[in-house]
């Protein structure tokens, strides 16, 4: 969330209204734009799909694509993201604006390696036709370079174009859905389903193009050096193990329910658990608030007592006068997470108290009502959880940070394995004791650093200046040197030229793939 | 000759800057005498601190000491009860600074020995005591100058020293000092005024030594009559400290009285460039330029033969060996009353051999130029001075006494060591 708090900030000076409705939209777009245009065109993708009479089995496996996409993309991307914010919000305090174009351009490709590896990895047995593999894969490509530009565009302005490539797009992938439903491709195997998908990426690709473009335009000047991120994964580690132990903290449970008796297996590809998933994809809905409202606090009030806080400590303050700024900051964090912790609540339990009409409103069935409770309990404390981690990493506690991304992985890794003989009554409840454990652990080693802040804000800085040394950066250069001996002339060309040459290609593969008998 | 080692006080910078912090888990005597050293007291329990500093396993690396918590809790002690007025982002970094290298040093690796003689205080001083303490073996000081009296004028006159700071800084070098003076077995100055000083600093007077440097009597050519009466010499880095500039100013009155005269200045003229400029522009500003030569880095003995006398003008000096090497060949010497050049001319209390040059106050042209003037004029005073000279240098600065001195030295403490008395 680089640079988004100068976005934010102007549009709360202006102070109207209006401007605040427009701030909060943008903190909702940035913080939640995927998962909700993601949701939202999963739903009515259902609703068509009914419509149409698509068939069940057919609905399904759509719909366990998706998923699988989502939450696969999520845990192979989170631990980059983490890694990519830092690095984006050093480069922008330096001003050296043409290394996110570069790190852009190095990432995505590294991403996409890794991205066909688990691809490949994952559908290598899988019975289901090369085709459909095809698309699958292809959605899960798209949608881990889309989380990874959304990193880099939460530092652009133009909030606007950003609502509109996921509109545009929802609104393409549905009317693609309509027309396929009607003008079906001849698919041998699951013609649904894979005309289901088709027009889905169709929209996943149309945002992404469109992300792109307004990427482009933001940062339109790069330079060579495209590995020089990687240094970063010498210099911070932690953020990527933060990021990769929070994430799968969050599905691990999940993952092993599918494993477990109670999870079913279609395909011989995709394991799933019919109630928990849906319960726990619906429970999650419920804290897109707090996210927001976090983002818009974080990046606004809190920001400017953080920066007057060191301010202080580096400029020509006593040391009284740097306790009294402390004070003042630790005060208004306390505050904050108070104040989202109430509202939280509040939105929880109002969801949990009105659960039976929810269910009847939506149509979903009551076995899933005491599940969805437990797990929207065990969301709150996710969020928290969340809260508190982003916190502790403001203010470089990356190893009290890692603690708690652990802790919450351990637990409910543990917990489930307790829970699972125990039965169907028990879903969620290992993630609600991780989230809570976590969260606990983490405001109490935030306790202990705040105490001792000063003592970490000079002790954490370096005491004298040395190149890069380390396996990272060496890496980093030996990646830099190897990129420019096979770079193309032009740089912007290069970042061009590939996604056209993507998506040339993906249309001439769907193409000869749909003539096999 | 086993090694020759080579420390770096910048050597910490092979550290990694970023170590993770350490947990410092110490005794509280321990953080006691830590808390002493850190703040320069006279009363520190060396022995102690050499169980602890250079102990990584116990402490970390000099860098992840210094991160620690408890190192923060003391430098915080130490600005409440000092500086709690000053800004606390420079006292950090100020202390920072100077720990930084001290402690390094202290976790340098090993050099074991039966004697430890290291030629000043300061970090010289530093390591030697470290070894001493470490191996339980004798340290003997040698002290040229007085080092810690010469940083202390330095930092006073020093720009990049914040004012708050400088006491702090001058405390630093005289903890160290004395810290030496403490564990040293024997402390040498080369004449009688520096042991008395350094006795005022500090040192037990039972330890004081005088033993004064010595030249090679033989290496010298012998003293034909190469001059003529018009060759001034001055042997020196065109420093400040040398203050080249009353010479110059000398050199301008004697001049005008003796027109043939000339003055050479031999020495690296690459320290201080700027200052170096400044004389050069003082001589032609007194349209001096052919008659004053900058010889630059030479070998000394070749000027040595055509020089009449030889002029020092410092404003600071120990016992200087410029100015031994010409009495050495017979050249009377010039001198401002600076550390022991008058002992040198005059001769010490016992030495009834007579004046081997004239004596002047430092900064002062009128004199300077008097007397060059007096011994460029009279010819027999010349020869007479120079005769004194050479015989001063064989009687009491000869290498081989020099060397006797030190030989008996290393030999007296050794055995007292091994018998184990002091």
């Amino acid at each position: 969330m680089a640079g988004i708090g100068f976005t934010l900030k102007n549009l709360f000076r202006h102070d109207t209204l209006i401007d605040r409705t427009k701030a909060y939209a943008f903190s909702a777009l940035v913080a939640a734009g995927p998962w909700i245009s993601a949701v939202l065109t999963v739903n009515l993708f259902m609703l068509v799909a009914e419509w149409y009479i698509v068939s069940a089995a057919e609905r399904f496996l759509f719909l366990i694509t998706i998923v699988y996409a989502f939450v696969f993309s999520q845990i192979l991307t989170a631990p980059w993201q983490f890694i990519i914010t830092r690095y984006i919000a050093d480069k922008l305090f330096n001003k050296e604006y043409d290394y996110l174009q570069a790190s852009f351009h190095g990432i995505s490709k590294l991403l996409f390696l890794f991205s066909f590896i688990v691809v490949v990895i994952f559908f290598l047995n899988s019975p289901l036709p090369m085709y459909y593999k095809y698309l699958a894969g292809s959605l899960f490509f798209v949608l881990t370079h889309t989380w990874l530009i959304m990193v880099y565009l939460s530092a652009a302005k133009d909030y606007a174009s950003i609502a509109r490539a996921f509109m545009l797009g929802g609104v393409l992938s549905l009317g693609a859905a309509v027309l396929l439903l009607h003008y079906p491709l001849r698919f041998a195997y699951h013609l649904q389903a894979s005309n289901l998908l088709l027009a889905y990426l169709m929209g996943l690709v149309i945002t992404y193009l469109l992300l792109l473009r307004t990427f482009y335009i933001t940062f339109p000047f790069g330079n060579n050096l495209e590995y020089d991120f990687v240094r970063y994964l010498g210099k911070v580690p932690d953020l990527f193990w933060i990021g990769f132990f929070y994430t799968l903290g969050i599905w691990i449970d999940t993952i092993l329910i599918w494993h477990s008796p109670y999870g079913g297996n279609i395909y011989e590809t995709f394991r799933f658990s019919l109630l928990y998933d849906q319960a726990k994809f619906l429970a999650y809905l419920t804290i897109i608030p707090t996210a927001v409202l976090f983002l818009v606090y974080v990046e606004t009030e809190f920001y400017d007592k953080f920066k007057k806080y060191f301010q202080a400590v580096r400029k020509k303050c006593t040391l009284g006068e740097i306790a009294t700024e402390k004070g003042q900051l630790v005060q208004l964090v306390y505050r904050h997470i108070v104040y989202l912790l109430e509202r939280q609540v509040v939105i929880s339990i109002t969801v949990i108290v009105l659960t039976d009409q929810i269910f009847i409103g939506l149509g979903l069935s009551p076995a899933l009502k005491d599940m969805f409770r437990i797990t929207v309990l065990g969301a709150l404390c996710n969020a928290m959880l969340l809260v508190v981690i982003l916190l502790l990493l403001y203010f470089e506690a990356r190893l009290e940070a890692f603690a708690a991304a652990v802790t919450f992985f351990a637990v409910n890794l543990i917990a489930t394995f307790w829970f699972l003989p125990l039965g169907v009554t028990y879903f969620g409840v290992p993630l609600l004791i991780a989230a809570l454990s976590a969260f606990i652990l983490a405001l109490q080693l935030l306790n202990l650093y705040l105490r001792n802040l000063t003592y970490h804000a000079f002790s954490k800085q370096q005491f004298f200046l040395t190149a890069d040394r380390g396996p990272m950066p060496r890496l980093a250069d030996w990646l830099n040197a190897w990129q420019l001996r096979h770079a193309a002339k032009s740089h912007n060309g290069n970042g061009h030229g590939t996604c056209w040459a993507a998506i040339i290609c993906h249309g001439v593969a769907l193409f000869c793939s749909c003539q096999r008998p | 000759m086993v090694e020759i080692r080579t420390i770096f006080l910048e050597d910490y910078k092979q550290l990694s800057p970023h170590s993770g912090r350490k947990k410092i888990r110490l005794f509280s005597a321990e953080r006691a005498t830590i808390e002493s050293f850190m703040s320069f007291r006279d009363d520190t329990d060396w022995a102690a601190v050499v169980q602890i500093l250079p102990d990584t396993g116990k402490i970390g690396t000099a860098v992840e000491f210094l991160k620690s918590k408890m190192v923060w809790d003391i430098l915080v002690e130490l600005y409440d009860s000092h500086f709690s007025e000053q800004e606390f982002n420079l006292f950090y970094w100020t202390l920072i600074s100077m720990y930084l290298p001290l402690f390094h040093l202290m976790q340098s690796e090993g050099l074991s020995a039966d004697i430890y003689h290291p030629l000043s205080t300061g970090y010289a001083g530093l390591m030697s005591l470290l070894f001493s303490l470490k191996y339980q073996q004798p340290l003997v000081l040698t002290e040229h100058g007085i080092y810690a009296r010469e940083r202390e004028e330095e930092i006073i006159n020093a720009e990049w020293v914040d004012s708050a700071y400088k006491k702090i800084w001058i405390k630093y070098f005289y903890f160290l000092s004395r810290g030496v003076y403490k564990h040293a077995v024997r402390t040498v100055a080369l004449f009688e005024n520096n042991s008395r000083i350094q006795q005022q600093l500090g040192l037990d007077r039972a330890k004081a030594l005088v033993i004064p440097n010595g030249v090679d009597l033989n290496r010298n050519l012998p003293r034909g009559r190469l001059g003529d009466g018009t060759n001034i010499g001055a042997i020196l880095r065109v420093v400040p400290i040398k203050d080249v500039k009353t010479l110059i100013k000398s050199f301008r009155l004697v001049q005008n009285a003796l027109p043939p005269t000339k003055l050479w200045i031999i020495g690296g003229v690459d320290e201080d460039v700027r200052y170096f400029e400044e004389c050069k522009r003082l001589i032609e500003m007194f349209n001096l330029g052919d008659k004053v030569i900058f010889t630059g880095q030479v070998n000394i003995a070749e000027h040595l033969l055509k020089l009449d006398l030889v002029v020092l003008t410092s404003i600071s000096e120990g016992q200087p060996l410029v100015m031994l090497e010409s009495m050495a060949v017979g050249i009377p010497v010039v001198a401002t009353n600076v550390g022991s050049c008058r002992e040198l001319i005059e001769g010490a209390v016992g030495d009834e051999l007579g004046a081997a040059g004239l004596v002047v106050p430092p900064n002062s042209p009128d004199n300077t130029a008097e007397a060059i003037l007096r011994l460029l004029r009279n010819q027999a005073l010349r020869e007479q001075m120079g005769k004194v000279a050479r015989q001063r240098v064989e009687q009491y600065y000869s290498q081989e006494k020099f060397i006797d001195n030190y030989r008996q030295l290393y030999q007296d403490v050794y055995a007292a060591n091994k018998a184990g008395t002091k």
